[in-house]
């Protein structure tokens, strides 16, 4: 009897403590967090921003979801099967409703792909799907067709360009009210959004999974990087987005804020014109590759965030090879040099964009092939002349930012035209070839040997691959530290 | 006059943009748009048109509906985008020139009435950093300063009173050290006048003196500097509204420059002509109300118009 009583005293005890435990952390209402630019629209199959997609993901639901190791989970859609190589058949949920309080059908799922097709924003990555000849079999099963087999087809779907709209409030709005009056089934809602200054979102309340822990989040915008951080320091915002790196000394010096830094998928590459007689000789590419000591290139520009370039492309992504850094050796590029009948070295152009990590690099790159004889004339450009430049300059600068090989590879493709143009049809054919294996392993080794010819044939030299970097309050729990920035707020809770 | 001005800054804007290297659909369209993506994108926007076609259609929606074309990037109305953050710019660049005025003609008088005094120089030599210093270190500096350290102010946005000081502040002492400047420089040369001697001769108190006699005909050079940086800050104070996060109207331009978003630029910079017009127009209208000799050119009596028009017949 007395251990009984001795028991229960115990789990009394344990009781309040844990209740008072509780009291002490109450949670925060709101979360405030600061991004970097205002969103464009709110129109998912509009968007081609990583600050759109940023918060559309927590508006709009997508029917699967695709996480980093490739592994796809049900969202919208209970289970899919493949009924030939052409054909997927999903099953979809019959327990969820839009924002405006609109049933979830199949027909939602049909309208989406058929605009995603549309727009020139999302037309290369709907390409394969064939919307017309897709069947809505019964409300809540749709069997999507391809024109050729799609592998990328989860990663599609998963992504912010796969995000579901209702029909109807499209239909009913316009798009061009749509973009700023979203309707979707996400675990928030739109409450208001002033443009450039700050987006509410509040909670869905009829959201059909778990519901959102914060009631309200406020994406405040804050352009300047060294603002977003002092934001954090004077108490405005629990958490930034896109952190510079000489900004990381001064969080780490904080009371109450932390880093977390970690892999994502975003590259700088080294691009080289193949329509330049100079640069179409491997002997000259291999020469300006070896002449640049990559590793003190990476450290003095990112002050030790980002890691060299090991393979053709970021190292998170699907069926990544590791090709090792290109080795750096000025000999060899110069007896290079000598052997293509350039052994007093040449001049050629050098075109960047006016980014600050972009001519960092393209300054110090400069003087690392001076020192073999190659002088460079750099130029620097804004984005919208950058890209108009074409391949007129030999040598350029790529920053990309994406999780699925076929469409990082996509420059290297004659349809994308410009910058590059290799017009390499063994290259077209391989691209070509990847993109239509549904089978996981052979699609990796098809990519695996299309890395290899690319880590070959140098028609791009990789140099960076730089991390995703967040400035969190400690009273923030449950952020995740996606590659992609795209944070689900609905598991995101702050204390007091 | 408005009217010429507007048309000729339209064609010359449109004309500057359509020539500019930069294609609008690789811009906005990233990095993984492929050529046909493009070529749907320029027939949706009537980017294949001929140069005058594209610049007459763009005429015709502008003088018929008031419409100054949609926005490429997020699809919304030019001057709705416009409408939506001029307030902002508005409300800035109005605390700002307050500001400015305030401490630009005190100051102004102050050293103009003690010239060469201790005041004066300080005065002068201070207004001389406020014209050289960079904007935007100033603004920063005043964030470390009342918002890191003191945390007494917020450092960026623009949403509440308290928000807004910093901004005018940083904005309002730049432009004031020109107003300043033209003050003393304008009193100077009055005070000198054989009226204002005439005025202290007969007794007046100083106040009166410098207030009415002095100050009143020393505002013209005033009123057209105020109404030029009032002009110019209606444009848009870029890196001002940079440093603070503000959305106004010079960083949504900026914005639409780098990515080359044609309509929104061309919109913009019509709305700053359009803008600028209004202000001049209400400086010179400030004119008369400062100078009667002005007035008297517009007010001519009625009989007298009278005689013209018959001495004409």
């Amino acid at each position: 009897m007395r251990k009984r009583v001795l028991a229960l005293a115990l789990v009394m005890i344990a009781l309040l403590a844990v209740t008072a435990g509780a009291a002490d952390r109450k949670l925060k209402d709101t979360l405030r967090v600061a991004t970097w630019e205002d969103l464009k629209t709110m129109d998912p199959q509009a968007s081609n921003f990583a600050s759109n997609w940023l918060v559309q993901l927590n508006i709009f639901d997508r029917l699967v979801y695709e996480d980093v190791e490739g592994d796809v989970h049900p969202r919208l859609a209970t289970s899919w099967k493949y009924l030939d190589d052409l054909t997927l058949e999903f099953k979809l949920r019959n327990d969820v409703f839009f924002h405006d309080g609109g049933k979830f059908t199949a027909e939602d799922v049909l309208f989406s792909i058929k605009r995603g097709k549309a727009n020139p924003i999302s037309a290369s990555t709907f390409a394969a799907f064939d919307a017309d000849h897709s069947v809505i079999v019964d409300p809540y099963t749709i069997r999507l067709k391809f024109v050729k087999p799609y592998a990328a087809v989860f990663n599609t779907l998963s992504g912010g360009r796969g995000s579901i709209v209702s029909k109807a409030a499209v239909e009913k709005m316009g798009a061009d009210v749509f973009a700023r009056n979203p309707v979707g089934s996400g675990p928030y809602k739109l409450a208001s959004w002033k443009t450039g200054t700050e987006i509410n979102l509040v909670r869905n309340d009829k959201y059909w999974g778990e519901k959102a822990i914060t009631k309200n989040v406020t994406y405040v915008v804050i352009p300047e990087a060294a603002n977003r951080v002092i934001e954090l320091e004077t108490g405005g915002v629990d958490a930034v987005f896109d952190v510079a790196a000489n900004d990381i000394k001064r969080v780490k010096s904080m009371k109450g804020a932390h880093i977390l830094m970690g892999d994502s998928n975003r590259y700088m590459t080294l691009t080289f014109s193949m329509k330049d007689k100079l640069l179409s000789n491997k002997d000259v590419r291999y020469a300006l590759s070896y002449a640049i000591d990559k590793k003190a290139l990476v450290d003095a520009v990112y002050e030790g965030t980002a890691t060299v370039a090991d393979g053709m492309y970021p190292s998170t992504v699907y069926a990544f090879k590791r090709k090792g850094v290109i080795p750096f050796d000025q000999a060899k590029a110069k007896e290079l040099l000598a052997k293509a009948g350039y052994p007093n070295g040449f001049t050629m152009n050098f075109l960047i964009e006016n980014r600050e990590a972009d001519i960092r690099l393209a300054e110090i790159i400069q003087n690392m092939w001076a020192a073999v004889g190659v002088k460079v004339k750099l130029f620097t450009m804004s984005a919208s002349t950058y890209t108009a430049q074409g391949n007129k300059y030999q040598a350029g600068m790529r920053a990309g930012n994406a999780n699925e090989p076929s469409n990082i590879l996509i420059i290297y493709d004659s349809a994308f035209g410009e910058r590059l143009e290799p017009n390499d049809p063994e290259l077209d054919k391989m691209l070509a070839n990847a993109k239509t294996i549904l089978d996981s392993k052979k699609r990796a080794a098809a990519y695996g040997a299309i890395q290899d010819y690319l880590y070959d044939i140098r028609y791009t030299v990789p140099l960076a691959f730089t991390p995703v970097i967040y400035a969190l309050s400690d009273k923030v729990e449950g952020w995740t530290c996606d590659p992609l920035q795209q944070i689900e707020m609905s598991k995101v809770s702050v204390y007091q | 006059m408005m009217i010429p001005v507007l048309i000729g800054v339209s064609f010359v804007i449109f004309s500057m943009l359509y020539f500019a290297p930069g294609d609008a659909a690789d811009v906005i369209l990233g990095d993984q748009a492929t050529l046909s993506d493009k070529q749907l994108f320029r027939a949706q926007n009537g980017l294949d048109k001929p140069f005058l076609v594209q610049y007459l259609n763009y005429m015709k929606g502008v003088i018929l509906r008031g419409d100054l074309g949609t926005s490429y990037v997020t699809r919304q109305p030019v001057t709705d985008e416009i409408i939506a953050r001029f307030p902002t710019t508005l409300r800035l660049s109005a605390l700002s020139v307050a500001l400015a005025v305030v401490i630009g003609v005190s100051v102004g008088i102050i050293s103009a009435t003690r010239q060469y005094s201790f005041i004066d120089h300080f005065a002068t030599s201070l207004s001389m950093i406020g014209v050289s210093m960079p904007n935007f270190w100033q603004g920063m500096m005043l964030i470390i300063v009342f918002a890191v350290w003191l945390r007494w102010l917020p450092p960026s946005g623009f949403s509440t009173p308290l928000h807004w000081i910093l901004p005018a502040v940083t904005v309002g002492t730049n432009a004031s050290a020109n107003i300043m400047r033209m003050t003393r420089s304008s009193m100077l040369e009055i005070i000198r006048q054989d009226y204002i001697r005439t005025a202290r001769a007969k007794g007046q108190t100083e106040r009166v003196v410098i207030m009415k006699h002095a100050l009143k005909n020393a505002l013209i050079p005033i009123i057209t500097v105020v109404g030029l940086s009032f002009g110019r800050l209606l444009g848009g104070a870029v890196l001002t509204e940079s440093i603070f996060s503000i959305a106004g109207v010079g960083k949504l331009m900026v914005d639409a420059i780098k990515l080359k978003n044609t309509p929104m630029v061309q919109g913009g910079v019509l709305f700053i002509a359009f803008v600028m017009s209004i202000v001049n127009l209400v400086v010179d209208v400030l004119y008369s109300f400062a100078d009667p000799r002005i007035r008297s050119m517009y007010t001519r009596p009625r009989t007298k118009k009278l005689a013209a028009l018959k001495e004409g017949a």
